[in-house]
């Protein structure tokens, strides 16, 4: 019965069939492009022999292997949870304006990594091998802590309001930018410069360490929205439909923000501030492709992942031996031809948005 | 390839992994340097022409410093990039980072001498030192050291010969959204101190906004401004006339004094005569010898 109610999009299904596949080729070769392209001029012989392990130029191998690999990866994770983060929301809220920031994952990140920066030299029961995981910890915890409250603050009788989170996201997210207004008032001028920086969003600092965490916490959160992509395509027809088709609509909703704030908080806490892609990325698969969540969360999750690692490409190389901040070239790539989309969706008649 | 060739070339090989690391020269060949005060003293040193890129806070000697890649921001350094300059020492000073970054650079074998004594005209002289053994220049950097020294001393001692003690304030920031000050522990704090005023906004540590309320409270003697600054807003002229200065005798009087940025505040080896200028500045009335034009200050 589900089945029929909801196949709302033939065509879409047909584009999806040729478009997400489309999306997954371009994930990968922007992949290699971005373990092939830096300011230190590798070749595509020294890229390969640092990976099979037979080259002698012990910093080819350290760059491709410690640096680019580990980077790429970031980047795939983090757009792949930005993507697919902007998709669940949109859905859940049925808000094409919704992203991840809306339940403050970014304020409560950037909340606690400001109060990290601020006060984090005065912690010192952390292990000198968890130093590194200092900040990005307490970014993450931020994340969790502001999406639940705000949660909590919309429920009633056992429900989720998602009109009420919706509004209690953007009083929490007041409070949190003034708790940053604050901080950065009582920041030295060395804890300020970190903030703003952190506030721009970077690539820079990825390795391992970071890789490691981040993508993992982004597959279980893709699993989490794939799982509750049914769910969210019945809440198009209202909530109540939605539990009368048969959808567990509570349990939808508490799963897709426990996966929206674990996996964009995680990518967040490490990366910083990274905005436009977690709204402009689900759209542009709509347009494409309809709203059917189960592809629309693969196709956003998939483009999100494709533009983070071409905008980090350029950062990278555009002004070498110097970077630009990645929040910059996201929005300045991604706007115009988001723009250009919506222009030639309104000219075709689309209602998509 | 005949067999002689053949085993000539493995044994080729074989040495070429078994030499020291190139990253692990001794006298550094090729130099990026984080920091303008660590730009000034290599070139100070006199081994300028190994710089092969520095960040974008080095800006003295600026003809020589101009054509070089710039790294970026010091605060905001990317390890590749650097890397990509093959540098086989790494220069930075206090400032640089991110942390993140810095680890990287260290996790990759590079040879990273970073300084991390806080900005004050003391740190100059053992700044000098650790350039001169991270460089292998050890006798120079003495000789400029004790140089540098004698000079700051001797600004110390006019300074100390003034009986008056002007209040100043530093103005990092005049806009439409106000002022912002500097307050103790800051760099021009510390270049006040030295040239012998009183800090008017002294009661807050670090840049912060100041309301022209106090400021008009505190009333200070001088309003000291970098000179990029000043030429921003349009002149001194015109900054005396600004509605959040203009209230302040400072601004009536045009005690204004416009100086150098990076002259004034990057501790490095001109230091000393930066202070000596400003002396000049804060006290009109007092002779204060001029320090001798060395070569690093020219």
């Amino acid at each position: 019965m589900t089945d029929t109610a909801l196949t709302m999009e033939r065509p879409g299904e047909r584009r999806a069939a040729l478009l997400l596949p489309l999306l997954a080729f371009g994930c990968a070769a922007a992949f290699v492009l971005s373990v092939a392209i830096g300011p230190v001029g590798l070749s595509l012989g020294e890229i390969v022999a640092a990976i099979a392990g037979t080259g002698h130029d012990e910093t080819a191998r350290n760059i491709v292997l410690d640096l680019r690999i580990p980077r790429s990866l970031m980047a795939l994770a983090v757009g792949a949870g930005l993507g697919a983060g902007g998709a669940a929301m949109q859905g859940l809220f049925r808000n094409p304006l919704a992203d991840p920031t809306l339940i403050g994952v970014s304020g409560g990140a950037a909340l606690f990594a400001a109060s990290f920066i601020v006060f984090g030299g005065a912690v010192h029961f952390i292990p000198e091998a968890l130093r590194f995981y200092g900040m990005p910890g307490a970014a993450f915890i931020g994340a969790v802590t502001v999406v639940l409250l705000i949660k909590r603050l919309s429920q009633r009788e056992g429900r989720t309001e998602v009109a009420t989170m919706l509004l209690a996201g953007i009083a929490v997210n007041a409070v949190v930018m003034a708790g940053i207004g604050l901080l950065t008032f009582v920041a030295t001028d060395a804890q300020l410069r970190t903030i703003t920086f952190w506030n721009l969003g970077s690539l820079g600092g990825s390795g391992w360490r970071s890789a490691l965490v981040v993508a993992p916490i982004t597959a279980a959160m893709l699993a989490l929205c794939l799982v509750s992509a049914r769910a969210l395509d019945a809440m198009m027809l209202g909530e109540r439909e939605a539990h009368t088709l048969g959808f567990d609509v509570e349990t939808a909703k508490r799963l897709l923000v426990i996966a929206v704030a674990g996996g964009v908080g995680a990518a967040t806490a490490f990366t910083g501030m990274i905005v436009f892609v977690g709204i402009v990325a689900p759209h542009m698969v709509r347009i494409a492709i309809g709203p059917s969540h189960r592809r629309l969360v693969i196709g956003a999750a998939l483009l999100g992942a494709l533009l983070i690692l071409l905008a980090d490409v350029l950062c990278r190389i555009v002004i070498a031996p110097a970077e630009l901040p990645i929040g910059v070239v996201t929005s300045l790539i991604g706007a115009p031809f988001f723009l250009g989309l919506l222009l030639k969706g309104r000219r075709e008649g689309s209602v998509l948005l | 390839m005949n067999r002689r060739q053949f085993l000539g070339a493995g044994g080729a090989i074989a040495l070429l992994g078994a030499a020291p690391r190139p990253l692990r020269a001794a006298v550094p060949a090729r130099i990026v340097a984080a920091g303008g005060a660590m730009t000034e003293i290599v070139f100070a040193l006199g081994e300028g022409k190994r710089l092969v890129a520095v960040d974008t806070t080095s800006l003295y000697p600026w003809k020589a410093v101009e054509p070089l890649p710039k790294i970026g921001y010091l605060r905001q350094l990317a390890a590749e990039g650097i890397l990509s300059m093959h540098p086989d020492l790494i220069l930075a000073d206090v400032d640089a980072g991110p942390q993140d970054v810095l680890d990287q650079l260290g996790h990759m074998g590079a040879r990273l001498a970073h300084f991390t004594a806080e900005h004050t005209a003391e740190s100059v002289a053992p700044k000098i030192g650790f350039v001169g053994a991270a460089i292998d220049r050890k006798a120079e950097a003495e000789a400029l050291a004790t140089v540098f020294k004698a000079d700051l001393a001797r600004i110390d001692a006019e300074v100390a010969k003034i009986a008056t003690h002007p209040s100043a304030v530093f103005l990092i920031g005049v806009g439409t959204t106000g002022l912002r000050g500097a307050g103790t522990g800051t760099a021009a704090a510390d270049m006040i101190a030295r040239a012998g005023a009183s800090n008017a906004f002294g009661d807050v540590g670090g840049y912060k906004p100041a309301s022209v309320e106090a400021m008009l409270a505190a009333n200070p003697d001088f309003i000291i401004m970098m000179q990029q600054t000043v030429e921003e807003i349009g002149g001194i002229e015109t900054v005396a006339t600004l509605p959040v200065l203009a209230g302040l005798d400072a601004a009536k009087a045009k005690r204004i004094i416009a100086m150098d940025g990076n002259y004034l505040l990057s501790f490095g080896p001109r230091t000393a005569h930066a202070a000596r200028d400003l002396a000049v500045a804060l006290h009109p009335e007092a002779e204060i010898p001029a320090l001798p034009p060395r070569a690093w200050t020219a």
